[in-house]
């Protein structure tokens, strides 16, 4: 998930790092109240979960607390890089006498956690990190090992730079690079890092991506990713299945990712559209399949859909139950094409060819299944 | 007679075999002809599931029962801890079955593995299986058949269909690897291959990968230096970018993980790619003549 800044800056200063004073705001005068509080000058951020914001228009300085009171009027109730702005964060706006970028990442392609630092940060680094990848430093750390402030240090004096107190930097990053291990961070990015003119490091942004399945054991973060949701999605994440609505009208059910993605493919091959994508992951048992059924047929565009099954860990008897009792709930004669193979596979095929609508498929090629779903629509 | 990860001499221990699914997926384990030893839950000791055994600790199985590898079902949020146990046990194999463990967690027993030369499989994956031996892991012994074909793929369900396919297809298996989906993965499609190239009993090789990552291009290196057939299929080539696909690792990032620059880097390589599951017999026929 995508932390959004505000709760983001809050969990990263719980580890001694320094943010700026500031608060959110969801109404224009309350941005202005924020803005008065903290002296006039201040700084108006839309709280989207994207990147590119600045550039976008979603980061404005504002020199008193009118212009706070305009810009969040501006940014409020609209639109930015396609996300309904609703909150905005109001900061004391911070006298910067230096950027730069640091970013922790879990880099999945070497199991390495790697630090970064670059020295010309602000809104252009990732241009400037196409064109000059000397112009970003990286470390490699080994995961769930303690990192001394000394090796940051050494790491960082290579960098040969004038007017910063590498020390005080070395020590900000063991910060974050403690900081993302505690909350499951794939991604703990600052740009920037201000050096502020009395030479203290403020952390003026900061984009925080934690893993979902770190979820389990980060609390706070839980409840802020299920209140994010749509109510679909919430009944798919209280189902345990992967969820992710599509604009089609082809609804599907496959039992593994891979799978799942497959029978997209040849959907798409045949020039079908799928509605979702549904992955009821390794845990089938009647309640889930019935849940996953209902989920996938609700919205009424939906004409047809497709589920495909394959029981390795799965008992498909129980697969087949909960398509029956989901059978029972769902309106208008819609054909659901159904090949289901696996552990008790024929007591499966028996119980659900007695089902109007639903036409099982017995051979081992999604193939067949998706041609006679593109025969019964056509 | 040499096999690819499994063979005669291997003793497995599993852990979390008095959870449901550890107690099930025992059963067919043992069923397959898998040598399971023991069992490890902790409080456990001195009960018995489906015949073995159940210790406290994974030491205690070695000691007793000489196990050198293990399957484990135990729950993502204690699995780490599992897997740590079983690396400093001295176990030289360990299949993680289980789902939705923490990506950090991952890197730490990928981390400790490598230090201790341990291999581990997966987390989030169907494990190993080898026809005429066994399998640790969830695999349905039903589809598989003694063969020439090795199989590594992220997909547990997909590789089930790829090798229900060959089966009906004539082409038995020497052994089938589930690396697991998530984006980090203790064994890569590299590591398997390897295997395969250097097993005398392997002559060709199915590659079953996804969008997301870089694994598959990573894969595609080594390919180009087999001397075995290989066939890859890449599934996601329709899939949208940006959104993730029920593995954690099947997301396709800005610049990245996308599926043609994959099926691109395979060919290239050397392997031919399949469009469908039901397409690769008649292209390993084709080459292995």
């Amino acid at each position: 998930m995508i932390v959004p800044e505000d709760q983001a800056k809050r969990l990263v200063a719980r580890c001694g790092l320094q943010t700026p004073p500031g608060r959110v705001a969801q109404m224009p005068d309350e941005a202005a109240a924020i803005a008065h509080e903290l002296g006039g000058v201040s700084v108006v951020k839309a709280l989207i979960p994207v990147g590119g914001r600045g550039k976008a228009g979603g980061v404005k300085v504002c020199g008193s607390v009118e212009a706070v009171r305009d810009a969040a009027r501006a940014l409020l109730g609209h639109e930015l890089l396609g996300h309904p702005v609703t909150r905005v964060l109001v900061e004391k706006a911070m006298p910067i006498a230096q950027e730069i970028y640091a970013g922790v990442v879990a880099n999945s392609a070497t199991g390495m956690i790697d630090l970064m630092v670059s020295f010309s940060g602000g809104v252009e680094i990732e241009s400037t990190a196409q064109h000059d990848r000397k112009a970003i430093l990286r470390m490699a750390v080994e995961p769930g090992s303690v990192l001394p402030v000394h090796r940051v240090y050494s790491w960082l004096r290579q960098a040969n730079v004038e007017r910063v107190d590498l020390a005080a930097l070395a020590d900000v990053l063991v910060k974050l690079y403690r900081a993302s291990a505690d909350l499951d961070a794939i991604l703990l990015e600052i740009n920037p890092l201000a050096i502020i003119q009395d030479g203290s490091l403020v952390l003026l942004d900061c984009k925080l991506e934690v893993d979902d399945n770190g979820l389990i054991r980060q609390p706070g973060l839980a409840e802020l990713y299920q209140a994010s949701l749509s109510p679909r999605e919430r009944r798919a994440r209280e189902l345990g299945v992967s969820f992710v609505p599509l604009d089609g009208d082809i609804g599907v059910i496959a039992s593994g990712a891979g799978l799942g993605m497959a029978t997209l493919d040849l959907l798409k091959q045949k020039g079908l559209s799928p509605a979702d994508f549904l992955d009821t992951g390794g845990g089938i048992s009647e309640p889930l399949v019935k849940g996953a059924l209902e989920l996938i047929m609700e919205p009424q565009e939906v004409r047809a859909a497709i589920i495909n099954l394959y029981g390795g860990i799965n008992r498909m008897l129980e697969a087949s139950k909960g398509i029956v009792a989901a059978l029972k709930n769902i309106r208008g004669n819609r054909p659901i094409v159904i090949k289901i193979l696996g552990n008790q596979q024929e007591e499966a095929w028996a119980m659900l060819e007695r089902e109007p609508n639903v036409h099982v498929i017995r051979v081992v090629q999604t193939e067949a299944a998706v041609a006679k779903l593109a025969e019964l629509v056509k | 007679m040499a096999t690819v990860l499994l063979n005669q001499e291997t003793r497995a221990v599993v852990q979390g075999i008095t959870g449901q699914v550890g107690q099930a997926q025992t059963h067919w384990m043992l069923e397959a002809g898998t040598r399971l030893v023991a069992g490890v839950t902790p409080g456990r000791h001195g009960q018995q599931v489906e015949g073995l055994p159940v210790y406290d600790t994974v030491a205690e199985a070695v000691q007793e029962k000489e196990a050198n590898a293990s399957v484990i079902f135990v729950p993502a949020a204690f699995a780490r801890d599992a897997a740590f146990e079983a690396i400093d046990a001295g176990l030289r194999l360990i299949v993680i079955v289980t789902e939705h463990i923490p990506m950090r967690d991952t890197m730490e027993i990928k981390t400790r593995a490598r230090i201790a030369g341990t291999t581990v499989i997966g987390p989030n994956c169907p494990g190993i299986f080898v026809p005429g031996v066994g399998k640790l892991g969830i695999m349905p012994a039903s589809i598989f058949r003694k063969g020439s074909i090795g199989i590594v793929g992220r997909s547990a369900t997909l590789s089930y269909e790829v090798i229900a396919n060959l089966t009906e297809a004539g082409l038995g298996q020497t052994a089938t690897v589930g690396i697991g989906g998530d984006p980090v993965v203790c064994t890569e499609f590299t590591q398997v291959l390897k295997l395969f190239e250097a097993d005398t009993a392997t002559k060709g090789v199915v590659l079953v990968g996804e969008i997301g990552g870089s694994a598959e291009e990573q894969a595609a290196e080594f390919i180009a230096t087999m001397t075995k057939v290989v066939v890859a299929l890449i599934a996601g080539r329709a899939v949208p970018p940006g959104r993730r696909f029920g593995h954690a690792g099947a997301i396709v990032r800005a610049g990245g993980g996308g599926a043609q620059q994959k099926i691109e880097a395979l060919y290239k390589a050397g392997a031919s790619i399949a469009n469908t599951p039901s397409e690769i017999p008649a292209l390993l026929k084709a080459r292995l003549g």
